[in-house]
């Protein structure tokens, strides 16, 4: 068995009736006549995704058991760290200001990615806000939250 | 128009708009390269400067800059296997691997031969069949553009990769995306679950970014690639063998009519154009089954078709005056600025002025060619650069791609969520490309499919007494039925 297209599998299966679901709830009323419904398209949409579930289910539960592979469980954890990171970083980014806020969130990704030399690491990040700066905001005339300072 | 078009060269070659189609190529390079950054931003930069010129040559520069920044995007697509700007998408499947395999340098050559050429026919094509063109592209009403959807959506199963059910899963994720905002017919809002940037819809620009650069980010980091990415030694010539490019003309000319043909579709533009370019080439490949290995082809056709698209994009803008995309309706306030008016008087009381841009198309894209190929090292410094440098950059840079489309943090908070859904996905090999395919299409499927069942009075019979609407529904059929016959006959492959 091969577990995550069963898994998979089960979630847009999961998708597909959440999503049918939903459509029961749109207008009923013929705005246009001739036009579908709001409904319609995003029924189909749902029987696409549904019928394309189940044989992922099947595949998956036919399939030979696969050959164990060692889970990389450093670098995921990199991964969700940094996905973190960047959603609090965009949460605070209209309270602190993008300026400020920026520099917080490069420099971790740069360690966090391997980089040990702070000359480039400190090159990189006056080269990103420079960049930025001109480029993006004198430049494209990009108006970034500037909360605290600017 | 012979005397015309001479005279539009020479008023072409005058050393003041030969700069002005320089600065334009030189910008719209930079504009592609950047993610996020399009030619329609570049183009309303532009803008207020072209009120202090002269038509002719604030005209050049624009058309110069809307063609640059799309070879521009399939600079990233090559070297770090990002792309730049949506049509250089399918650039990305076959132009990383290249780089991937040492071949960076025969993959940026193709591509700016191919953008290049896309361009310069896509000129001749608008030079000599602008009027015949522009009556065609009149012809369009809701089915001929479903249908064109239907053929674009069709070409999923030539994108499948491994899988086709993974495919056909994908491509429904792309069309649920499409399907949350409010409904045009009835004014419902339709899974937006009280957020009211969604009534809009999801932007296709932020979903872009997250799916195809913010998810690699994610996967560098994950597979703790920090230091100098090690390819293969990129020796050799930055051009294809004599041989190669023999292969490879056919491919170029079939892109640069396609991407002409969809460029000319108001509303269809270069992303779909590629997209369709690359599906077709696959299709028509005697090797389908090495696309997305890193294939010649698989740069020429999309890049041809992506900057053919854009002399077929000034020709309802020209002729007929409708903006088919964002960028040429900012070319339009352009004109309007000029004191111009574009349609069909345009050509008969500016021949001088439209002449003159369709030369300057074809000299811009001598231009391109010429910085593109000098580019060419500077781009390849750009995949020697240590990733755990490169990659907290590209994330701060597809954080102020995202920002800039509306100054809104909604747009960057879409580009984590579908960074880390083009994450997922790709780890659990599931394609991102059908994605992408739905959520250009997808939408202009179901606007078009009920508009034209409210003409019909419901009648599903409209689809197939328009002719050319019925052509394409066949073309679609076949399109996507023939890659499972050539599954079915290829054992071992998997469904």
């Amino acid at each position: 068995m091969k577990k995550s297209n069963v898994i998979i599998g089960v979630i847009t299966l999961g998708l597909a009736i959440f999503v049918y679901i939903e459509t029961l709830g749109f207008p009923k009323e013929i705005v246009t006549p001739g036009a579908p419904l709001a409904s319609f398209f995003p029924r189909i949409v749902a029987g696409l995704l549904g019928l394309s579930s189940i044989p992922l289910i099947i595949s998956g539960i036919r399939a030979k058991p696969e050959a164990l592979q060692a889970i990389k469980w450093r670098g995921i954890v990199k991964v969700v760290v940094v996905m973190v990171l960047t959603a609090v970083y965009i949460i605070l980014m209209p309270d602190i200001g993008f300026f400020i806020l920026t520099p917080f969130l490069i420099v971790p990704v740069a360690v966090i990615m391997g980089e040990r030399d702070w000359k480039r690491i400190v090159a990189i990040v006056s080269l990103f806000i420079l960049m930025a700066y001109f480029v993006f905001f004198k430049g494209f005339g990009i108006m970034f939250p500037t909360r605290i300072f600017m | 128009m012979l005397e015309n078009l001479l005279i539009g060269l020479q008023e072409v070659l005058s050393p003041y708009n030969l700069l002005m189609i320089l600065a334009g190529v030189s910008l719209g390079i930079v504009i592609g390269v950047l993610p996020g950054l399009q030619a329609a931003s570049g183009l309303a930069i532009l803008l207020p400067l072209t009120f202090y010129m002269d038509p002719i040559p604030a005209f050049l520069m624009m058309v110069s800059l809307y063609m640059a920044a799309e070879y521009g995007g399939s600079i990233t697509s090559i070297a770090l296997g990002i792309p730049g700007t949506p049509p250089a998408i399918p650039t990305c499947w076959d132009g990383f691997p290249l780089t991937q395999k040492g071949l960076a340098k025969k993959a940026l050559g193709v591509s700016i031969i191919a953008s290049s050429t896309g361009g310069m026919i896509g000129a001749i094509i608008l030079a000599v069949a602008v009027v015949p063109l522009a009556t065609v592209a009149l012809r369009f009403g809701p089915t001929e553009y479903f249908a064109v959807a239907v053929f674009g959506l069709s070409l999923v199963a030539n994108l499948a990769g491994k899988s086709v059910i993974k495919a056909l899963i994908s491509v429904t994720i792309g069309l649920l995306i499409v399907v949350i905002w409010v409904d045009v017919f009835t004014g419902y809002p339709r899974f937006t679950f009280g957020v009211a940037e969604l009534l809009e819809g999801i932007p296709f620009v932020p979903a872009l970014i997250g799916l195809f650069a913010v998810s690699k980010v994610f996967h560098y980091i994950e597979e703790e690639r920090t230091g100098i990415q090690k390819f293969p030694e990129m020796g050799g010539s930055q051009f294809p063998s004599l041989k190669e490019f023999k292969s490879l003309i056919v491919s170029i000319i079939r892109g640069s009519g396609i991407g002409t043909l969809i460029g000319i579709i108001p509303g269809a533009g270069a992303t779909i154009a590629s997209l369709i370019a690359y599906g077709e080439e696959k299709r028509a490949s005697k090797h389908p089954e090495k696309f997305g290995t890193g294939v010649l082809e698989g740069i020429s056709a999309p890049e041809s078709a992506n900057n053919g698209a854009v002399g077929g994009a000034l020709v309802p803008l020209i002729a007929l005056g409708i903006p088919g995309s964002g960028s040429t309706a900012i070319m339009i306030g352009g004109l309007m600025i000029q004191g111009l008016k574009p349609g069909p008087l345009l050509i008969a009381e500016q021949p001088v002025f439209v002449y003159s841009i369709l030369v300057g198309l074809f000299v811009a894209a001598f231009f391109q060619f010429f910085i593109g190929t000098l580019g060419i090292r500077l781009w390849l410094r750009v995949i020697r650069v240590r990733a755990s440098i490169l990659m907290p950059f590209v994330l701060g840079i597809c954080i102020v791609g995202a920002y800039g489309l509306g100054n809104s943090m909604f747009d960057v908070g879409l580009i984590l969520v579908f960074g880390i859904l083009g994450y997922l996905m790709e780890k659990f090999e599931f394609p991102l490309a059908p994605v992408i395919l739905a959520i250009v299409l997808g939408g202009i499927a179901e606007d078009n499919f009920r508009r034209a069942l409210a003409i019909s009075g419901g009648s599903y019979a409209i689809f197939f007494t328009h002719p050319i609407s019925l052509v394409l529904i066949i073309i679609a059929i076949v399109s996507f039925v023939i890659p499972f016959i050539r599954m079915r006959r290829r054992k071992g492959a998997s469904l």
